[in-house]
């Protein structure tokens, strides 16, 4: 190891180490300059926003966090606007929130933190877990005194709010899940009539085997993946209740997934992993996204369930797509054009500072005839409201009219309880075990209905 | 006596100065560490559901946990990306450091190519390595199959979904390589010069002059990739919709810590997963920091 | 004095950077070229590498798609009927009467183009400017905080021999084992009752009380100072401070740099803390911006990639050009002989 010898001259002659060294340039005098603008005028916005807040403004203005990024933000937009055109009294200031359905980080540590937003949207499934950690507040005073009948709604999106006895929240929009698509180009290209798709799990299968092409292993086109449905959970609500099976009973408060009926449906979800290598279908239809159905747009998958927002998506990537709605295939002895209800609803957060305007929000929103249209109109959602003038407009939009029509038919939603989150996870774990082989799906079922049941345990037991 | 105070009033003085200097993080560590950890500490021994408050309960958390077979899953996951993702980034970040150190044209542009990785937002990022790691036409498996190689299913394959993510996150050793190469400049180019006349090789110049030198460096960035890998779980997240898939086979430790406290709303069992993390690394780094004595060099100080 | 590297040697090394950087770039790459994609082109398959446009032609008044049939024709699609069939009109001859093909037998004509709407829209979607300034606000003053309270920090524990700088070393090195989560809703309550939520208190006041992380790095950079130095220094009575000031610090420049940078770059990139500290929109920084894009009922992926370019770009340049001041020696080396 050489010496190293002191030189104090050098490193007394070296400049002094001022805050400009930090962005590599030569510290000059207006480098630090900036960093002082900088600093003071981050002090400054600091304090303009505590002097924001204790000034009363003129109007009063309403905070409602919406999870609403992407396409339909500037959408919501132009609701509020117009609320606030037809609104006088006062106003409503939409604030974006990122929202993970099952989380919601921001909105919990705002509660908790009584510095909440005024109204917030809330995933409907997630409605009744809110209500049991007390997050948002009952509405049932606020319904009686607006004269709201639960019959204005369509019934699951009622049962959806509803949690032990008391109203929770109100549907903004209503969610049939799902349509089924087909797509016409590949039925005429392998030979079948494109105007007519699988009404029953038996055509689907034919038709699938018809349509599934492998070449050399590597997977060119595929009729349909079961569980593949907008995540495996969602995947298995979907064939589960249109094999009748049941999930939950709400009377006796027990998880219902291992029910023989659901077990059929993942048998017969299962019966596709045999038919490929399961490791090369999931990667096959992982794209941009995991929640984006694209290789139906690319035409590689050519029949699966659609959500209702898909109508935008389709005509903004794929609007040369040839494809068809109609309603979820059945087994035999299943359930017709069977569906659930998602969906998002409004509700009123523990701690809200203005609780009566924010029931006026959500009443024009979800239940005034023209609030539902202008939602229904500018958003092309469906409202939960069956009595909305857009219900009739929508009768004559394609696409929409066909989720319209499965709407009326609609019988379910996910279980209303507070250990929801946890059970959606619960099942997506089980479809895995069953589809990639490491359980038999009489098992993985058992497994999520008891893990689940000793959640939701917990939970009622208030803990 | 004369020496006795002299040396008490250094040590003194030392003390007075070692404080202030120290005082910025002391400070820190005060209010925004001290409250927050004893805090996570005591909710481990209580049920806390968030919104309402805590209530003791004793070890039933710790004795749940033991008995998790998600717990045990979940660490052994988090056990294997450590144990791969570290040294993989490592080593590469270093030959990117001598790499990138040579004197050649354009080094600038190399230097930002290799950077830009590790500045990606990551919602982009995940978007653009969901894309390219689909297993039927994903880049990379064009690319492999084209030099007739096997082509995994990554992300939807349980034996493939956590190299995946170990692939990710060694395109995003950038940071560390730069660490490195500010190191490298440290090295006195004569030892080298010496060596080279000596008959030295360049692999031995590497092992006996680059590696010392630079072994503080590749000793923090050991650490401080040890203890991220121990809390990995935010690129697994977002790329598996937040539930460490396929088969929970990347449903890593602080994934699952994560789902307990903001999903499942079972704070006091998060915070005893946390201690439980946090006294496991605590353990293997004082072993790392007892054995580095013998391959750690510092130039100035010890 | 550079060392003389025989050709092969160059060409290699030439050869591995172009490999390697070819590799670590081209997810960029992706990134730039799908924001210059207009929304149809971007789930296609087989993927367009560079950006297509589709190319258009002018039909009794209308913009039209152009396509080309089975014999390489070029027509125009003037619409689609039911049926998988579609009304066309050759190119050539646009007064000619439409006739009707199969849609299959079509495909769509592209030609290389820049779809700078993403851009133009994407930095208007969501309020970039101010976000922008927010961002930056946080950012610089939070690189100022942490470069002034590490590296007093960093000198305190190596430079200065006192009891207890190894305790406090350890706890220091320890605080960062603890999960993130899990510190998150105590110090969260903090900020409460001091009434620093909703402003940028929390993102920056933590960072002028230190680091581990940049303490520990610090430390080691420090630690590689020559001890003789300061002794000599002191000799001349000079305090700590002052050799803190006019020794280590400026002998530190790369060290200081990369902490500056990283801290740039955590503090731009970071999500969590400001998704819960910031709850009024005007105050939202860049990350924030960028969930906008993804939502549950739809994606835009264009502007998504677009703004998440621009978000890119200024540390790419900041990077590009202040390089030489990580790989900056300290004056100390022996290079000089």
């Amino acid at each position: 190891m050489t010496a190293f010898r002191p030189a104090i001259i050098v490193a007394k002659d070296e400049p002094g180490w001022l805050p400009g060294v930090v962005i590599g340039l030569r510290p000059s005098a207006k480098q630090i300059c900036l960093m002082c603008f900088l600093l003071a005028a981050s002090l400054v916005l600091c304090a303009g926003c505590a002097r924001h807040k204790s000034s009363a403004p003129a109007t009063v203005v309403i905070s409602v966090w919406h999870p609403w990024g992407g396409a339909q933000k500037e959408r919501l937009a132009e609701v509020i606007k117009e609320f606030n055109r037809t609104h006088k009294d006062f106003q409503v200031r939409a604030v974006f929130t990122p929202n993970d359905l099952d989380s919601n980080q921001k909105f919990f540590t705002s509660v908790a933190a009584d510095m909440p937003p005024d109204a917030t949207f809330v995933d409907g499934p997630q409605v009744a877990a809110w209500a049991e950690q007390g997050a948002i507040q009952p509405l049932d005073s606020f319904i009686k005194a607006s004269g709201i009948k639960p019959s204005d709604y369509f019934p699951p999106c009622w049962a959806q709010n509803t949690y032990r006895g008391k109203v929770w929240a109100m549907t903004y929009c209503a969610d049939p899940n799902f349509a089924f698509a087909w797509n016409k180009k590949v039925f005429r290209d392998c030979g079948l009539d494109p105007e007519k798709p699988p009404t029953t799990i038996e055509e689907l299968d034919l038709m699938n085997d018809r349509i599934t092409k492998i070449d050399h292993g590597r997977i060119v086109r595929i009729g349909i993946i079961p569980w593949l449905q907008f995540g495996n959970a969602n995947a298995m609500f979907t064939w589960g209740w249109a094999f009748r099976g049941s999930f939950f009973d709400p009377k006796t408060q027990r998880v219902t997934a291992d029910d023989p009926n659901a077990v059929n449906a993942l048998e017969w979800m299962v019966s596709y992993a045999k038919k490929f290598d399961v490791t090369r279908i999931n990667g096959f239809a992982a794209g941009f996204g995991s929640r984006d159905q694209n290789p139906f747009y690319t035409g590689q998958i050519a029949m699966g369930c659609l959500h209702i927002s898909q109508l935008d998506d389709i005509k903004q990537y794929a609007p040369d797509l040839d494809y068809g709605l109609t309603f979820l295939p059945a087994p035999a002895g299943g359930e017709e054009h069977s569906s659930w209800v998602g969906g998002w609803c409004l509700a009123i957060p523990k701690g809200s500072k203005h609780p009566k305007e924010a029931w006026e929000f959500l009443r024009w929103c979800c239940r005034d005839p023209k609030g539902t249209q202008a939602v229904g109109r500018l958003q092309s959602l469906l409202p939960g409201y069956r009595k909305s003038p857009y219900i009739e407009e929508v009768r004559s939009k394609p696409g929409y009219d066909q989720f319209l029509r499965i709407m009326e038919e609609c019988r379910h939603q996910r279980p209303v309880m507070p250990a929801q989150s946890f059970y959606m996870g619960s099942l997506d774990r089980a479809v895995d075990y069953a589809v990639y082989g490491r359980m038999s799906c009489k098992e993985a079922l058992s497994k999520a209905t008891k893990e689940t049941q000793s959640e939701l345990d917990l939970r009622l037991a208030g803990r | 006596m004369k020496t006795k105070t002299k040396r008490s009033t250094t040590e003194r003085q030392n003390l007075r100065n070692g404080l202030l200097f120290c005082s910025p993080a002391i400070i820190g560590l005060a209010t925004f560490t001290l409250y927050p950890v004893l805090a996570s500490l005591y909710y481990s021994f209580c049920n806390y559901p968030m919104l309402k408050p805590p209530v003791w309960v004793g070890l039933a958390n710790y004795h749940t946990l033991f008995h998790d077979p998600v717990f045990y899953k979940s660490l052994s996951n988090t056990a294997y990306y450590a144990v791969l993702a570290t040294p993989l980034g490592i080593i590469t970040a270093f030959f990117m450091a001598l790499l990138l150190n040579q004197k050649v044209k354009g080094m600038a542009i190399f230097r930002t190519m290799f950077f830009v990785p590790s500045i990606v937002p990551m919602v982009a990022g995940v978007v653009l390595w969901l894309w390219l790691l689909k297993s039927d036409n994903g880049l990379i498996n064009i690319i492999l199959g084209a030099m007739h190689l096997p082509t995994p299913g990554w992300m939807s394959d349980p034996l493939w979904s956590k190299p995946a993510l170990i692939l990710m996150s060694i395109w995003g050793v950038g940071g560390w390589m730069l660490i490195y190469l500010a190191g490298l400049q440290d090295v006195p180019i004569d030892l080298y010069e010496a060596a080279e006349i000596d008959g030295a090789s360049p692999m031995q110049r590497m092992l006996h002059i680059t590696i010392p030198f630079l072994s503080p460096h590749l000793f923090f960035t050991l650490i401080m990739g040890f203890i991220g890998a121990m809390g990995y779980f935010t690129q697994a997240f977002v790329m598996t919709s937040g539930k460490g898939g396929p088969v929970d086979s990347t449903r890593f430790f602080s994934l699952y810590l994560f789902q307990n406290a903001f999903m499942y709303w079972k704070m006091g069992y998060a915070c005893a997963m946390a201690w439980i993390l946090f006294i496991l690394v605590l353990l293997f780094t004082l072993f790392l920091f007892k054995t580095s004595a013998r391959f750690v060099h510092y130039g100035g100080e010890r | 004095m550079a060392r003389r590297k025989t050709n092969p040697a160059k060409i290699a090394t030439y050869a591995a950077l172009i490999l390697l950087g070819t590799i670590f770039i081209l997810p960029f790459f992706w990134l730039l070229s799908t924001s210059f994609k207009p929304s149809s082109r971007i789930q296609q398959w087989p993927p367009d590498i560079l950006p297509m446009q589709p190319v258009h032609a002018r039909v009794a008044g209308r913009s039209v798609d152009v396509y080309r049939d089975k014999h390489g024709a070029e027509l125009a699609l003037i619409e689609r009927l039911k049926g998988g069939m579609a009304s066309v009109k050759p190119l050539s001859n646009t007064r000619a009467t439409a006739r009707t093909v199969k849609a299959d037998d079509l495909t769509q004509v592209v030609k290389p183009g820049l779809e700078w709407s993403n851009y133009s829209r994407g930095l208007v979607f969501i309020p970039f400017f101010a976000e922008l300034r927010n961002t930056l606000i946080i950012a610089l003053s939070c690189v100022l905080g942490t470069i002034l309270s590490c590296s007093l920090v960093a000198y305190g524990l190596c430079k200065i021999e006192w009891k207890g700088r190894n305790l406090l070393f350890i706890i220091l090195l320890s605080t960062m084992m603890l999960p993130a989560q899990v510190t998150m809703i105590p110090v969260f309550t903090i900020f409460v009752k001091l009434h620093w939520v909703d402003t940028f208190l929390p993102l920056i006041v933590p960072s002028f009380l230190g680091s581990a992380f940049f303490i520990f790095l610090l430390r080691q950079f420090f630690m590689g100072i020559p001890r003789e130095l300061s002794e000599a220094a002191k000799l001349d009575g000079c305090s700590e401070f002052a050799i803190y000031r006019r020794i280590v610090m400026p002998l530190s420049k790369p060290a200081l740099a990369t902490v500056g940078l990283f801290t740039f770059m955590g503090a731009w990139n970071d999500f969590l803390n400001p998704l819960i500290y910031l709850l009024d929109e005007s105050k939202y920084t860049l990350s924030l911006g960028l969930a906008m894009f993804t939502g549950q009922y739809g994606n835009e992926y264009g502007m998504l990639m677009a703004v998440s370019a621009v978000f890119t770009l200024p540390i790419i340049v900041l990077f590009f050009f202040t390089q030489r001041t990580f790989i900056q020696g300290m004056t100390m080396s022996g290079i000089k002989g």
